[in-house]
């Protein structure tokens, strides 16, 4: 150790570790270390950021406990040393891969959704198709075999004012997914509950259940077709990001790993 | 030439990370950090320039 790293104030190490860690730039604010705080925390944020925009928010991909596949266990590894992040992302994983992720069968009660999609209905007088926008209000029902959900859409088609009745067949893809809307399918009915049609469309998914989330391989194929080499790249920024932080962590921790014949500029003397 | 320019700020926030692990002093980081910028830059054109010629013909 050079004499010029006696003089740093590390404060607790382990502590601006932890915190290092877990928020880039963090451990060395808690040290009081201001200019290494902005440039950690410009760099590896700012690596993070980029890749996680480029790749349009899918770069962050964990393993879960049980599905240890190598390609992402390996992906994972460099992009692990950005702590608060990659903890979610082990912990979305896990969501993901949960018996519980499933298309659910009913709804705890009464919910309302910003909705778009298509419809198509015809009755014994008219035929509707197009484009829908408008609010999607689903509550629990009872159906033919058991709990199911059911509700009305209220909005317009093609611009015109429309309300449609939903039978009791509506359906939700799963809770957790790595896309940002969740698909919707379900049977309009009259007031007599007699069939009229389809629809389809989607409603918003809380960023909560969708971001690091895995990716099955034909999302995985979409992801690569979409976003071409870019999405290469955006990999390598978080990558860099996660292995950068490993540095700043050790900095945190040990100081400056000065090299042989590294010497500072001293100190001026105290007044 | 887009996508290659993505290398430049890649390469400038990884010689300021890198430097500011090695050194405390603000200004040896600053100082130190574009010089290996600078390398980095440098190297990579090299390699470029290689690269450009191997694949002359292909």
């Amino acid at each position: 150790m050079t004499v010029s790293s006696l003089k740093i104030d590390l404060r607790n190490p382990a502590i601006a570790g932890v915190l290092a860690f877990l928020f880039p730039g963090a451990g060395h604010f808690y040290q009081r270390r201001f200019f290494k705080a902005f440039v950690f925390a410009f760099g590896v944020w700012g690596s993070w950021w980029t890749g996680m925009a480029m790749s349009d928010w899918k770069a962050l991909q964990a393993p879960a406990r049980d599905h240890m596949a190598t390609p992402t266990v390996l992906k994972f590894a460099g992009q692990a040393g950005v702590g608060l992040p990659s903890m979610w992302a082990l912990y979305q994983a896990d969501r993901y891969y949960s018996k519980d992720n499933t298309s659910p069968i009913t709804i705890p009660g009464p919910q309302e959704y910003a909705f778009t999609g298509r419809m198509e209905v015809r009755d014994s007088s008219s035929h509707q198709s197009g484009d829908v926008t408008g609010t999607l209000s689903l509550v629990p029902a009872q159906g033919d075999f058991g709990p199911a959900i059911s509700g009305k859409l209220t909005g317009t088609l093609d611009g015109k004012p429309l309300t449609l009745n939903l039978g009791t067949k509506v359906n939700l893809d799963q809770p957790i997914r790595s896309e940002r809307q969740i698909a919707v399918t379900a049977s309009a009915v009259d007031d007599k509950g007699d069939y009229l049609g389809e629809l389809s469309g989607k409603i918003p998914r809380s960023i909560w259940n969708w971001f690091a989330c895995p990716l099955d391989s034909q999302e995985e194929a979409e992801w690569h077709r979409d976003r071409g080499k870019y999405q290469e790249l955006a990999m390598v920024f978080v990558w860099i990001a996660g292995l950068m932080n490993l540095l700043a962590v050790w900095d945190a921790v040990q100081g400056p790993a000065y090299g042989y014949n590294d010497e500072e500029t001293p100190p001026p003397p105290a007044a | 030439m887009l996508y290659t320019l993505n290398l430049l700020p890649l390469a400038a926030v990884v010689s300021l990370v890198w430097t500011a692990t090695r050194y405390e002093s603000t200004p040896t980081i600053m100082r130190k950090s574009v010089r290996l910028f600078t390398q980095i830059l440098f190297f990579m054109a090299l390699i470029l320039v290689g690269l450009y010629f191997l694949s002359r013909g292909l």
